[in-house]
């Protein structure tokens, strides 16, 4: 097995990327969709949460989107949560599974994870930054016995945009992680806080000397 | 007495005299009669480009033979850096569903002839930003294939040239494959490269260069010094601090005022290299080409991101960036300063922008704010 980067170093050109086939889409958001892309046979994605890997859509252009599915869950397949806001993500949305689009990276600099382990955590996303942070998150689930507590602060403009309802749900049940969402535009439904996520600081209990906080945020 | 420090602190600023016996192995002259039959020579062997004659400027182009070439030294308004880095680059080639991609490399062998010396360092700029983390093959590949031959520039080419100020007023060793210094009936030719040498071994007509071609050398470089001024009122060190600490400096302000945001400063500067990338498809929809084409971080969508946001709306936020840019994010990154006083920005701005005006200037208002500073101490 070759890592998808070693590929793309080798090509006769950087610029060429590598073609994955979508395997399933889902709509989660009103403006977002996940997307479950599968690389050819021989190669593996091989990232740190907090990457991102350059999207291709053929005849249209090129567009960098954070991996969203953590190491721990990517084997065959990784996520990508993309929203509809340029030309790329416009097109991608119209796209179904078989299709083909083109993959580069992983680029960037993931979190760096040696340093969280033994470490309380305290986990901040706004908006769409969730995507970037729900692969951290996971990867931290997944092997929670590393880390020391987990805090997790999450907030979007309206609560039709909170991504991944279902694994909020997940970890708001529990017992060893602390999540708490919060709203700045309320629909009735809505019952719990209001306020963008640094309202939430305040009461945010911290020890500094042994928290890191990585976080992410959208633009 | 502050000229001659100046000079000592400027790098590339001296004279490197023609003295050792291996020194002199690496000069040869050629008569100016037998210089046409050279580049046909090359043109034969290579793809040859240089500074040709364009609607009554110069424009380095492809040179079939010497008679196409203009040597004299009329300031270019395009730098050769369109030969090493097209303004529009077609990378790779696709079907639309993905299937057969095929990168474009070009590796044809290549002569650029008549590099002034501020685009060779200008050119020592492009190769540390090209082999910095990835391998960029379509410029790596096309540099590697590709043979400097510079000019030595004896008198400065423009009114707004600074070269002299920059440290470029003198060949970039690194760069250049040969280097030609025109001594009146002859060339000179300095050799760079073991590639370089080839081109002089392999040609009949080049002599060895005897010891008077070598003081007429000396001559013709020492006299050359007369006509470059020092226009920097401060040191070329001092820039990356000098502009890294001005920020906040009221001047951006007032370039964003005048400034037309053509973007015509970073399309004429020898080392902007930012890029767009376009997608091309035919009318079928079933082929497509991915070009990489010059950008201009003066252009207001320049730093506009996906959902609306743009980094640097006013166009005061653009110039400061440039000057950032130039003078301390490519020092920072690259060890070198990313202007190399070649002039042409200011040549091309409408605005009359000019580095030399603007570094001079954030220099003044440093010293009145020390002087300022100095006088409210108790």
């Amino acid at each position: 097995m070759k890592t998808l980067l070693e590929e793309v170093r080798n090509n006769e050109s950087i610029y060429v990327p590598v073609p994955a086939r979508i395997v399933k889409v889902e709509t989660i958001t009103v403006l977002e969709k996940l997307f479950t892309l599968a690389l050819p046979n021989d190669l593996n994605l091989s990232h740190e949460p907090g990457q991102f890997v350059q999207l291709t859509v053929f005849g249209v252009g090129e567009a960098p989107i954070s991996i969203t599915s953590s190491p721990s869950r990517s084997h065959d397949t990784f996520e990508l949560a993309i929203r509809k806001v340029g030309a790329v993500t416009k097109v991608i949305h119209e796209m179904g599974p078989g299709r083909i689009v083109g993959i580069r990276g992983p680029f960037g600099r993931g979190f760096p994870l040696a340093c969280f382990r033994g470490k309380d955590l305290l986990l901040v996303a706004g908006g769409c930054g969730m995507a970037p942070l729900r692969s951290l998150i996971n990867q931290v689930l997944d092997e929670r016995g590393n880390y020391g507590n987990v805090q997790i602060l999450y907030g979007v403009k309206s609560p039709t945009e909170f991504m991944f309802k279902d694994e909020l749900r997940l970890w708001t049940q529990r017992s060893d992680i602390e999540l708490h969402l919060i709203v700045d535009a309320p629909d009735l439904g809505w019952d719990a806080r209001v306020g963008y996520v640094s309202t939430l600081f305040p009461e945010v209990k911290v020890i500094p000397a042994i928290r890191l906080r990585p976080s992410s945020a959208p633009q | 007495m502050q000229q001659t420090d100046r000079a000592r602190r400027t790098p590339h600023s001296t004279i490197r005299p023609l003295r050792t016996a291996e020194d002199a192995s690496s000069f040869h002259v050629l008569s100016k009669a037998k210089f046409g039959d050279w580049v046909t020579w090359l043109t034969q062997r290579y793809r040859v480009f240089g500074p040709k004659p364009a609607d009554g400027q110069y424009s380095y182009g492809i040179v079939k033979t010497a008679a196409d070439m203009d040597f004299t030294r009329a300031q270019k308004p395009l730098s050769p850096k369109k030969c090493l880095l097209p303004s529009r680059e077609l990378l790779y080639t696709y079907e639309t569903n993905g299937e057969r991609v095929q990168a474009v490399i070009d590796s044809v062998p290549t002569v650029i002839l008549g590099v002034d010396t501020c685009d060779q360092h200008a050119i020592r700029l492009f190769d540390r930003i090209f082999s910095h983390g990835f391998t960029e093959q379509h410029y790596q590949v096309r540099r590697s294939n590709t043979l400097i031959v510079g000019l030595e520039c004896l008198r400065p080419c423009g009114e707004q040239s600074f070269c002299h100020s920059m440290g470029t007023s003198s060949p970039a060793t690194e760069v250049f494959d040969l280097h030609l210094v025109d001594l009146g009936d002859e060339y000179c030719f300095e050799i760079g490269s073991i590639r370089g040498r080839q081109l002089v071994a392999e040609f009949r007509g080049m002599l060895a260069a005897s010891h008077t071609d070598s003081q007429r050398r000396d001559a013709v470089l020492h006299h050359k010094l007369d006509s470059f001024k020092h226009r920097l009122d401060c040191d070329v060190t001092e820039l990356p601090d000098l502009v890294g600490n001005a920020s906040k400096s009221s001047h951006w302000q007032e370039l964003g005022e005048i400034c037309l945001a053509c973007g015509m400063c970073t399309q004429v500067c020898p080392t902007c290299y930012c890029f767009n990338i376009e997608d091309h498809v035919d009318l079928r929809l079933t082929q497509g080409s991915r070009y990489r084409t010059w950008d201009s971080c003066q252009i207001s969508e320049f730093a506009t991101v996906a959902g609306g946001h743009n980094f640097r709306e006013k166009r005061a936020a653009r110039q400061r960036h440039r000057f950032m840019r130039k003078a301390k994010y490519q020092y920072d990154a690259n060890g070198m300063v990313g202007c190399v006083g070649c002039g042409r920005c200011a040549t091309a701005c409408l605005a009359h922008i000019s580095p030399i005006k603007t570094f001079n200037e954030l220099w003044r208002r440093k010293k009145v704010a020390e002087r300022l500073q100095v006088g409210t101490r108790p």
